[in-house]
């Protein structure tokens, strides 16, 4: 026990003795009011830390020091993907050769020390038997092929596939692929975004990826945060599973590509809804050989790629185990807190040192007024009333 | 650092004002927590086959008035429905079998208001808070039930980290849940599980798959106890077994400390639940669960 949570239980407990009545705020209040902890709130990231570290947490469990990263991937498929770490190397085809080759290597070395993480590739791999592929390849389809999956993608076994979505002759891509193939099939819908996710996972995809960077360009989407972006795509996914009693493992999963390279932006697109994050494989080689002295050959690039993934893995670990979480998959967007009440809106996140939406405060406010004026509102009134204030 | 306890008379033993050992239990332990206090007492004797008992409460202005309807069967889902269009009704709950009280205080303070000594019962549970999460409000107070099937209570002491996300998923399959306590998340997920699949250990175990955080809590069901560690066993609770004399009957306790288990008796037999493993108390099994 510190010597603040010390503090609050000595103040509740001598509150207690001189006034013979209950204390009416809680500890989180008590903690978020104290003065040693709000001067230390410069952002976001420092305040989480600082609620991970209060009285009702667990962080000083050694117990807590085991954070589950394991995601897995299909839904009612016969094949399943379990990834270690929650990321998925989303290939550029842009890229080298020997970048891609050397992410072959680093992927697989990394596998064989139990930290699986995905790739998702066009181009194909030359795999040699000294070192045949050990983590799971999500093959890339491209948009204009309409053919079944003989030849061209058995070819190289691939674990997962990856279509765009374009076009409605997207979708019978989509329905072919889903007769042939028994792994899961994941969605790029950035370019369609917000339209048409009921259909495609009705359809039986997996999952969709998204691409903030691509998604933010759209007109409905301009000027606003990719925060906007993965709580709409985690609300369109939800919605397809509102009043639906399917089992959580079945649950499609929602990959979040773009502007997504660091352990800080993995763990806020998580508790943002991301299952997955895709991480971008130029920034990755970009990354990586940033401060790499040696020439650039495959082996050191990989070499570095090794050590920079086992690096993010280690530090995405950090922000659950100071929320008192066992598995990372568990923060959820109340554990983020913002001084943006844009941010606030946009993401359902609650504000800095109230614990509550700004969504939630309007509400509040709505609600004591209606009920002071006696007027009578029902519940989806009163909603449109909301949205209308809120401008959502 | 919230404080729980149980009692399960043996042989279905409806008689016994089984209120007076829970404060005792609630009283040995309130240095735990001093904000509020609650009790959910079973009484299964048959005898109310004609209502269904609504208790809620009423927000005016900050302060809470309780308020307790009784309705018949046919009536049950409209009053629910009725109530929960008013923003200002919080529902603690709905039952038949089961008499819910709570309050902010101390235990004296609840027996004062509501003589919980005098309260006879085959088995009940009780609750101190002291609040980590949500506000001392009665409406915050344990035990927590939902309306989503009737006769269900928890205490709960610690802590669900991942809250939110349950209450997300539980709230998209279109319950209602009434504060913004995590202990209400257990209360609605058993029910969602029971009305499933009815298996009370299953259903446990499936919220210690779920749920993530140190916790310990016990469920109450019309002819069942529940007492459940998370799989880490971060949170304290035991449970030991008094054989009983002349003067009162045999039953079992469980509690967060063990001068609980002390302060009536229940010394024999003592264990803890190994965590991520619930410990179920049945009335009809339990003669055969004593070790002989």
């Amino acid at each position: 026990m510190n010597d603040a949570d010390k503090f609050i239980i000595r103040k509740a407990v001598l509150e207690l003795a001189k006034t013979g009545t209950p204390r009416f705020t809680s500890i989180d209040d008590d903690v978020r009011n104290l003065p040693n902890v709000n001067s230390k709130v410069i952002n976001l990231w420092d305040y989480v830390t600082a609620i991970g570290a209060q009285l009702s947490r667990p962080p000083y469990d050694p117990y807590r020091e085991t954070i589950s990263l394991d995601i897995s991937i299909g839904r009612k498929t016969s094949r399943k993907v379990t990834l270690n770490i929650p990321l998925i190397i989303y290939g550029n085809i842009a890229i080298h050769y020997s970048s891609l080759e050397s992410v072959h290597l680093a992927l697989n070395q990394l596998a064989e020390k139990g930290n699986v993480l995905g790739l998702i590739s066009a181009i194909e791999i030359n795999s040699t038997r000294d070192n045949k592929r050990k983590y799971p390849l999500f093959k890339k389809v491209p948009s204009s092929n309409n053919d079944s999956l003989e030849q061209d993608y058995k070819k190289s076994y691939p674990e997962g596939l990856v279509l765009e979505y374009t076009d409605e002759t997207s979708l019978k891509m989509l329905q072919n692929f889903r007769k042939e193939f028994d792994g899961p099939i994941l969605v790029d819908v950035s370019e369609v975004f917000p339209l048409y996710i009921k259909t495609i996972l009705e359809e039986g995809a997996d999952g969709i990826i998204i691409d903030t960077n691509k998604v933010t360009k759209n007109e409905i989407y301009q000027g606003k945060h990719a925060i906007a972006v993965i709580s709409d795509a985690r609300k369109a996914i939800n919605d397809y599973y509102k009043g639906r009693e399917e089992n959580d493992d079945d649950n499609a999963i929602l990959v979040i590509a773009g502007d997504v390279n660091s352990a800080g932006k993995i763990v806020k697109a998580a508790a943002l809804g991301a299952n997955v994050v895709g991480y971008s494989t130029s920034m990755l080689i970009a990354h990586s050989n940033m401060y790499s002295e040696k020439p650039s050959d495959v082996s050191s690039i990989a070499d570095n790629v090794y050590r920079h993934m086992l690096g993010t893995k280690g530090e995405i670990k950090g922000i659950p185990a100071a929320l008192g979480y066992s598995d990372f998959h568990n923060i959820s967007p109340s554990d983020l807190r913002t001084s943006s009440i844009d941010a606030s809106l946009q993401g359902n996140i609650p504000l800095e040192g109230i614990d509550r939406t700004y969504k939630d405060m309007i509400e509040e406010v709505l609600n004591e007024y209606v009920s002071e004026k006696g007027i009578k509102l029902d519940s989806s009134e009163t909603q449109q009333v909301l949205r209308s204030i809120v401008r959502e | 650092m919230c404080g729980i306890c149980a009692v399960m008379m043996e042989n279905r033993n409806k008689d016994f004002p089984i209120g007076c050992l829970l404060y005792k239990m609630m009283e040995s332990q309130q240095i735990r927590a001093q904000d509020s206090t609650g009790v959910a007492i079973f009484n299964n004797n048959g005898s109310n086959k004609e209502f269904y008992r609504i208790d809620y409460f009423r927000k005016n202005n900050g302060k809470y008035n309780q308020v307790t309807k009784k309705v018949p069967p046919e009536r049950l889902d409209k009053t629910l429905y009725e109530l929960t269009l008013d923003p200002n009704i919080v529902i603690a709950s709905c039952a038949k079998e089961m008499n819910l009280l709570k309050d902010i205080g101390l235990v004296r303070d609840l027996d004062a208001k509501y003589k919980i000594r005098s309260l006879q019962g085959t088995h009940g549970i009780g609750h101190l808070r002291i609040a980590t999460s949500s506000r001392v409000t009665p409406d915050n107070a344990h035990p927590f039930s939902t309306i989503v099937m009737p006769d269900i209570a928890v205490v709960h002491n610690g802590e669900i980290t991942n809250y939110s996300k349950l209450r997300s998923s539980l709230e998209l399959q279109g319950y209602r849940l009434f504060t913004r306590c995590d202990s209400e998340v257990i209360a609605v997920f058993i029910a969602d599980q029971l009305l499933r699949h009815g298996d009370l250990e299953k259903a446990n175990y499936e919220f210690i798959k779920k749920a993530d955080g140190p916790f310990t809590y016990i469920v109450s069901t019309p002819d069942s106890l529940a007492l459940v560690r998370d799989k880490f066993g971060a949170r304290k609770g035991i449970f030991g077994y008094n054989p009983g004399n002349r003067n009162y009957p045999s039953f079992w306790a469980m509690a967060t400390d063990l001068s609980a288990l002390d302060s009536v008796g229940a010394t024999f037999y003592v264990e803890t639940p190994q965590p991520g493993k619930p410990k179920i108390f049945y009335n009809k099994i339990m003669m055969e669960s004593i070790p002989t």
